[in-house]
C-alpha cells in the first residue's frame, strides 16, 4: 500500500453554508497502480489530486502516504515527503519561464541537494530518455506544447518518485501529441513500476489507467 | 544551487529591465547620498578625537548668573585660577592656559613672517602630548624669553632643510623686537584639533607685558585642563562647580566653574542657562536621518515594486515549492536577488560618489579623500550593502514565499488586500518624508535668505575690516586717517575694538544713577572714535554723535535702545553714566543694531570713544572701486607696517561667515529634497506602470463597452492622487513640528506661512500627476484588442 486516505472532508464556509469540495473521501492506492480521475468540472478532481500531493490541505479526516501520518507533519516533514515520493506533471506545464529546459529538469534536484555530478548525470538521463538532448539549452517558450510536457514530465521523473501526479497532462496538446504522452506514461507504469494518477476528462485518455474513479459534487460515485 | 539563483536573477534582470534599471538607480542615488553623509559625518566625529574620553582631557568653562535668571556661559577663565586649581583641588592634575593672539608677525631676513600661535603655560604640551621633532618644552617652564615652534613653522623660517641644522638655541624676534630663544620644534598639530597653533611663548611672558591678566575679574583665557584617574567628569564638576565663588577675594562672585570633555568641544559648542544645548552635533543629527531616511526611500521603492512584481513570480514560486522548495530556499532565492540589485546600486554610486566628492568638499568647506579600499571602509560597505538588501527583500521575500502554491498556480493571483493595504501605506509613507523634505528645504532656504537680507541696523556692503598692527591708535592712527582719506576709493575710516557682527566684550561695571545693584546687568561695549556711527550707517535716535572738538567726549557714551531698556532710564539723554575709569552722560541712542549673530536677542549696548582700546579699522569704501580701494589700503599698511601681512576681511564675508553652518545645512537638504523627488519619482513610476498593466484588461473592457480616455485617465489616477493627498495631510503638521523646532535656534527668523506648505504639496502634486498622466495616458490609449487577446 503506498497511501490510505480515510474519511477526508474538505469544506469552505459560503454565507453561512457548509459547501463541501471533498465529501468523505475514502481511497486506498497500492503501488504500481494507474488510476484515472474522472469527474464534470467542479467535482474536486483537482483538489483530490493536490490533497494526495500534499500541496493542499483537508479540514477533516486522516492520510497516510508509506505509514507516515500526513495530516499530522509539519510543513517542512511534509516537503521533505513529497520532493522524494512525488512528482507533479501539470496542464499547463509550469515551466519556469527563465530556465532552460537543462535547468528545468535540473531544479528537484538542487532541492534534493544533489551533487554536481549526479545532477548532470540524472538529467542527461532524462534528456536521452525523451530524446530531447538537442533542445536543452532552450527555452521553454522556444518549444511547442508537447515538447513543454515532456519536458514537465522529465523534470517530474528526474528525481525518481514512486507516485506521479498529473492534472490534466494532455489538455492542452492535440491529439497526437497527447497520445504520445499517453504512452510515455503507460510505459513508465508498465516498465519501471511508477505509480501513476491522473486526472482527465477524456475517456480515452482513462483507459489507459487501470482504475477509474468518478467524482461528483466532492463524492466518488464509483471506484 | 546559489549559482542557479543567481543565473535566474540575471535573466529576471535581463527581462525586466526597466524596473531593474528603476531599482538600481533608485537605490545608487540613495546610496551615494548616504555615502556622502558618512564621509561628512565620520570627518565631523574625528574632530579632537585624537584625545580620547579617557585621557581626561577637558576645557574650563564658566556660568554666569544674569538678571532676570539668564546664565550666560563663558569659554574664558580667570588666570589667579590655575594655581587655585593646582593647590586646592586634588581632582586637577593638570591645568594649562592658553591667550587668544592675533596673527603674530615674526622678523625674517627683511621682511616679517606671519604666524599663528599662542603665550601658553608649558603645561599644554603635558596635557597633549604634542611630540618634539627637535628639544622639548621643559625650558618654558623656567625661562620666560623661550619659545617652541612647529614643523610647518620652522620650515617657513628656516627653510625646507631646517632639519638638517642645529636650530635650538636660535634667537626668534616679533615684530615688537621681543627677542625669544628657540627651544623646541614640535609636529604639526593634528588636522581635526580645534587647537591649533604654529608656536607657544611661555604665558609668563604675557603676564609679564600684561599684569592686569593677574586680576580675578578678567576673564580672557583659555584653559585645559587634565583630571586625576579615575575621576569622572562629573565627578570633577561637583568638586570644583565653586572654585571661583570660593577663592575670589572680592565679594558678590557668582561664576560657576565647569568643565566639559576636550573630545565634546567641537561637536557641543551651544550652552543655553549654564547647560550643553547642542552645537553641531544637530547637523550631525540632522544629516544622518536624512541619510536614513533617503535609504529608507530607495528600499521602499524595492519592495514596492517587488510585491507588485508577484504576481508575475507567483507561477515560479508555486512551481518551486511543488519541486519541493522550502519556504527558507525562496527567501534565499529572493533576498540574493534583492542583495544583487543593492550591490549593482553599490557600484554606480561608487562612480556617482567620485564625481561628486569634489563639488561635496567644495559645498562642505571639507577635505574628505575617498579610499575605497581601505580594510575598514569595505568591510563597513559589504556589511552596509548586505543589511540594506535584507531590509529591502526580507518583505517581498516572506510575503513571496508564503504564497500557497496551489493557488499560485492556478494562475489567479488574487490582490490580497492586506498586501494592497501595505503597499498604499509604503507609497504614503515615501510621499510622507519627500514632502517633509520639501517643505524643510524651502523653510530653510527662506530663514537662510532671511538672515541674508535682513536689515541689521547697519550697511555691511563695501565695508572693509583691516587689522592696524603698528599703527598707534593713540598716535600716528591720526597721520594714518588723514592719508587714507585722500585716497581713491576710501571713503571715511573708523577704529573698532570688537568684530561688528558679534560684539563679544561684555560688562556689568557700567553704573548710572539709580542703578540696582542686586542685579547684574551685562553690556557689550564698543571703543571707537566719532566716525563709527556714520561709517556704518547707523541712525542715532536720539542725542547726538561723539565730536572731536569737545573734550569730554571720550568720557560720555552713546548706548542702544536695549541697554536704554535695562537700564530703565526714560529719557536717557544728560544721564550720568561711567565704567572702566571713566565717568561721563549719556549723550546718544541709536537703533536697536544687531551686533550679535541672529541666533539671539539684540544685547544692551554701549559705544565708548576710546582711542588707546582700538586695534583695528573699518573702512567704507566706493562701491565698484573695490580693487582701487583695496590697492590704496594696502599701499598705506605697506608705508605704516613695512614689510608685514596686510590683512583685511570684508564684513559682508564675515556676515556669511557666521551663518556657515546654515548656509551648508540649506544647500545639504536642497540637494537631498532633491534626490528624496527623484527616488520617490522612480519608485511612483513604476508602481504605477505596474498597476495600469494588471488592470489592462479591464481598462480594455472598459473601452471595448464605451468608456472615453479621460474616464479611464481619471479612473486611474483617482487612486493615486488621493494617497498622494493622503500623503500631504499627514505630512505637513511633522514639517511644522520639526521646522518650527529648528527655527526656534533663532531669536529673530521668519514666521511659518501656510502657503509654504501649500506651496510645497502642489509641487509635489504637480510632479506626480505627471508622472502619473503620462504612464495612464499610454495605457488608455492603448488598443483593447491587445490586451484581450493575451488572456
Amino acid at each position: 500500500m503506498l497511501l490510505q486516505i480515510k474519511d477526508v472532508f474538505k469544506w469552505v464556509n459560503s454565507g453561512g453554508n457548509r459547501v463541501f469540495i471533498l465529501n468523505d473521501i475514502e481511497l486506498t492506492i497500492n503501488e504500481g497502480d494507474f488510476i484515472s480521475i474522472m469527474g464534470p468540472s467542479g467535482s474536486g478532481k483537482t483538489t483530490l489530486l493536490n490533497v494526495i500531493g500534499m500541496l493542499d490541505d483537508f479540514n477533516e479526516g486522516e492520510y497516510t502516504f508509506l505509514d507516515e501520518p500526513v495530516h499530522t507533519l509539519k510543513e517542512k516533514h511534509r516537503a521533505n515527503l513529497y520532493k522524494e515520493y512525488i512528482g507533479f506533471v501539470f496542464q499547463s506545464y509550469h515551466l519556469i519561464d527563465e530556465l532552460t529546459v537543462y535547468e528545468n529538469i535540473e531544479t528537484p534536484l538542487l532541492y534534493k541537494k544533489h551533487s554536481r555530478s549526479e545532477r548532470k548525470a540524472l538529467v542527461a538521463d532524462m534528456l536521452d530518455r525523451f530524446n530531447i538532448v538537442g533542445k536543452k539549452d532552450l527555452f521553454p517558450s522556444q518549444l511547442s506544447g508537447g515538447q513543454q510536457q515532456l519536458v514537465g514530465i522529465a523534470r517530474a521523473l528526474v528525481a525518481s518518485p514512486k507516485l506521479i501526479l498529473a492534472d490534466e497532462p494532455t489538455g492542452n496538446l492535440n491529439s497526437k501529441q497527447g497520445t504520445e504522452i499517453m504512452e510515455v506514461f503507460k510505459t513508465l507504469n508498465e516498465e519501471e513500476g511508477v505509480t501513476i494518477i491522473q486526472v482527465t476528462h477524456s475517456e480515452q485518455n482513462a483507459a489507459y489507467g487501470s482504475r477509474i474513479i468518478n467524482l461528483l459534487d466532492g463524492r466518488i460515485i464509483s471506484n | 544551487m546559489i549559482r542557479n539563483y543567481f543565473k535566474i536573477a540575471f535573466r529576471l534582470f535581463k527581462k525586466e529591465k526597466r524596473t531593474t534599471l528603476v531599482n538600481i538607480f533608485g537605490m545608487a542615488l540613495g546610496i551615494s547620498c548616504s555615502i556622502l553623509i558618512y564621509l561628512w559625518v565620520q570627518d565631523e566625529l574625528r574632530y579632537n578625537d585624537f584625545v580620547k574620553k579617557g585621557d581626561r582631557v577637558c576645557y574650563a568653562m564658566t556660568n554666569h548668573p544674569m538678571m532676570g535668571g539668564d546664565i550666560k556661559t563663558w569659554s574664558t577663565t580667570p588666570q589667579p585660577l590655575k594655581a587655585v586649581l593646582e593647590e586646592k583641588y586634588p581632582v586637577i592634575d593638570k591645568v594649562a592656559l592658553l591667550s587668544w593672539e592675533p596673527p603674530t608677525n615674526f622678523k625674517k631676513d627683511d621682511g616679517f613672517l606671519q604666524q599663528n600661535g599662542n603665550y601658553a603655560s608649558p603645561e599644554i604640551f603635558d596635557i597633549f602630548q604634542f611630540p618634539f621633532t627637535k628639544g622639548n618644552h621643559k625650558a618654558l617652564y623656567n625661562e620666560p624669553k623661550t619659545i617652541v615652534i612647529s614643523e610647518r613653522f620652522a620650515n617657513r623660517y628656516f627653510g625646507e632643510n631646517w632639519n638638517t641644522i642645529d636650530v635650538i638655541g636660535e634667537l626668534i624676534t616679533t615684530d615688537n623686537k621681543d627677542t625669544y630663544k628657540l627651544v623646541g620644534v614640535f609636529k604639526d598639530l593634528p588636522k581635526h584639533s580645534t587647537l591649533q597653533f604654529d608656536f607657544i611663548i611661555p604665558f609668563a611672558e604675557k603676564l609679564n607685558k600684561n599684569p592686569w591678566l593677574n586680576h580675578w575679574g578678567n576673564f580672557q583665557n583659555q584653559m585645559y585642563i587634565q583630571i586625576v584617574d579615575g575621576i569622572t567628569v562629573e565627578e570633577a564638576n561637583n568638586r570644583i562647580k565653586n572654585a571661583i565663588i570660593d577663592n575670589r577675594p572680592d565679594e558678590g562672585t557668582t561664576e560657576e566653574l565647569f568643565l566639559q570633555p576636550f573630545s565634546d568641544t567641537y561637536l557641543y559648542s551651544n550652552f543655553e542657562g549654564g547647560k550643553v544645548a547642542g552645537g553641531r552635533i544637530e547637523y550631525v543629527r540632522i544629516l544622518s536621518v536624512a541619510a536614513i531616511l533617503i535609504l529608507l526611500l530607495a528600499s521602499i521603492n524595492f519592495m514596492n515594486l517587488s510585491t507588485a512584481r508577484a504576481g508575475k513570480r507567483s507561477k515560479e514560486t508555486g512551481v518551486r515549492k511543488v519541486l519541493g522548495a522550502l519556504k527558507s530556499n525562496l527567501r534565499v532565492q529572493f533576498l540574493i536577488e534583492s542583495v544583487l540589485i543593492t550591490g549593482f546600486g553599490f557600484i554606480l554610486s561608487m562612480g556617482i560618489v567620485s564625481v561628486l566628492l569634489p563639488e561635496f568638499n567644495a559645498l562642505t568647506e571639507k577635505d574628505i579623500e575617498l579610499t575605497f579600499f581601505t580594510p575598514k571602509f569595505i568591510l563597513f560597505l559589504l556589511g552596509f550593502i548586505f543589511l540594506l538588501g535584507l531590509a529591502s527583500g526580507m518583505y517581498p521575500a516572506f510575503y513571496l514565499s508564503a504564497l500557497k502554491p496551489t493557488r499560485s498556480l492556478k494562475g489567479v493571483f488574487s490582490h490580497n488586500k492586506n498586501e494592497a493595504f501595505f503597499r498604499k501605506a509604503l507609497m504614503i509613507f515615501q510621499f510622507v518624508i519627500t514632502i517633509v523634505m520639501i517643505i524643510g528645504a524651502t523653510s530653510v532656504y527662506k530663514q537662510v535668505s532671511y538672515i541674508q537680507n535682513k536689515n541689521i541696523g547697519f550697511d555691511r556692503e563695501n565695508l572693509v575690516e583691516v587689522t592696524m598692527g603698528d599703527i598707534d591708535p593713540a598716535g600716528n592712527y591720526q597721520a594714518y586717517r588723514e592719508e587714507l582719506l585722500k585716497k581713491p576709493g576710501i571713503l571715511g575710516v573708523t577704529p573698532i575694538n570688537q568684530n561688528i557682527l558679534d560684539v563679544s566684550n561684555t560688562t556689568s561695571d557700567p553704573e548710572w544713577d539709580g542703578k540696582d545693584f542686586n542685579e547684574i546687568t551685562s553690556f557689550t561695549i564698543m571703543c571707537t572714535d566719532p566716525d563709527f556711527l556714520s561709517i556704518t550707517g547707523i541712525k542715532l535716535k536720539a542725542g547726538r554723535n561723539f565730536n572731536r572738538s569737545i573734550a569730554t567726549d571720550t568720557a560720555n557714551f552713546i548706548i542702544n535702545t536695549a541697554a536704554q531698556k535695562v537700564m530703565r532710564l526714560k529719557d536717557p539723554i544728560g544721564e550720568r553714566l561711567g565704567f572702566w575709569d571713566r565717568e561721563g552722560k549719556i549723550i546718544g541712542v541709536i537703533e536697536d543694531v544687531h551686533i550679535n549673530s541672529l541666533h539671539v536677542p539684540i544685547e544692551p549696548f554701549i559705544i565708548r570713544y576710546d582711542l588707546p582700546m582700538t586695534y583695528k579699522m573699518l573702512v567704507r569704501i566706493e562701491a565698484n572701486k573695490t580693487t582701487q580701494a583695496l590697492t590704496s589700503l594696502k599701499a598705506l599698511h605697506d608705508k605704516f607696517n613695512p614689510g608685514k601681512t596686510f590683512n583685511y576681511s570684508f564684513v559682508s564675508d564675515m556676515y556669511r561667515g557666521q551663518y556657515k553652518s546654515e548656509l551648508l545645512v540649506k544647500d545639504m537638504v536642497f540637494y537631498f529634497a532633491i534626490v528624496a523627488i527623484l527616488i520617490s519619482c522612480l519608485g511612483l513610476l513604476s508602481l504605477i506602470a505596474y498597476t495600469t498593466s494588471q488592470r489592462a484588461k479591464e481598462m480594455s473592457i472598459r473601452k471595448v463597452l464605451g468608456a472615453s480616455i479621460t474616464t479611464i485617465l481619471r479612473l486611474l489616477s483617482k487612486e493615486f492622487l488621493l494617497l498622494i493627498i493622503l500623503s500631504m495631510v499627514i505630512a505637513v503638521p511633522i514639517a511644522y513640528y520639526f521646522i518650527d523646532g529648528w527655527l526656534q535656534n533663532f531669536a529673530y527668523r521668519i514666521t511659518l506661512n501656510w502657503l509654504l506648505f501649500i506651496i510645497a504639496s502642489v509641487v509635489t502634486i504637480v510632479i506626480a500627476s505627471f508622472i502619473i498622466g503620462i504612464q495612464v495616458l499610454k495605457a488608455a490609449n492603448a488598443n483593447p484588442i491587445k490586451s484581450l487577446k493575451t488572456e
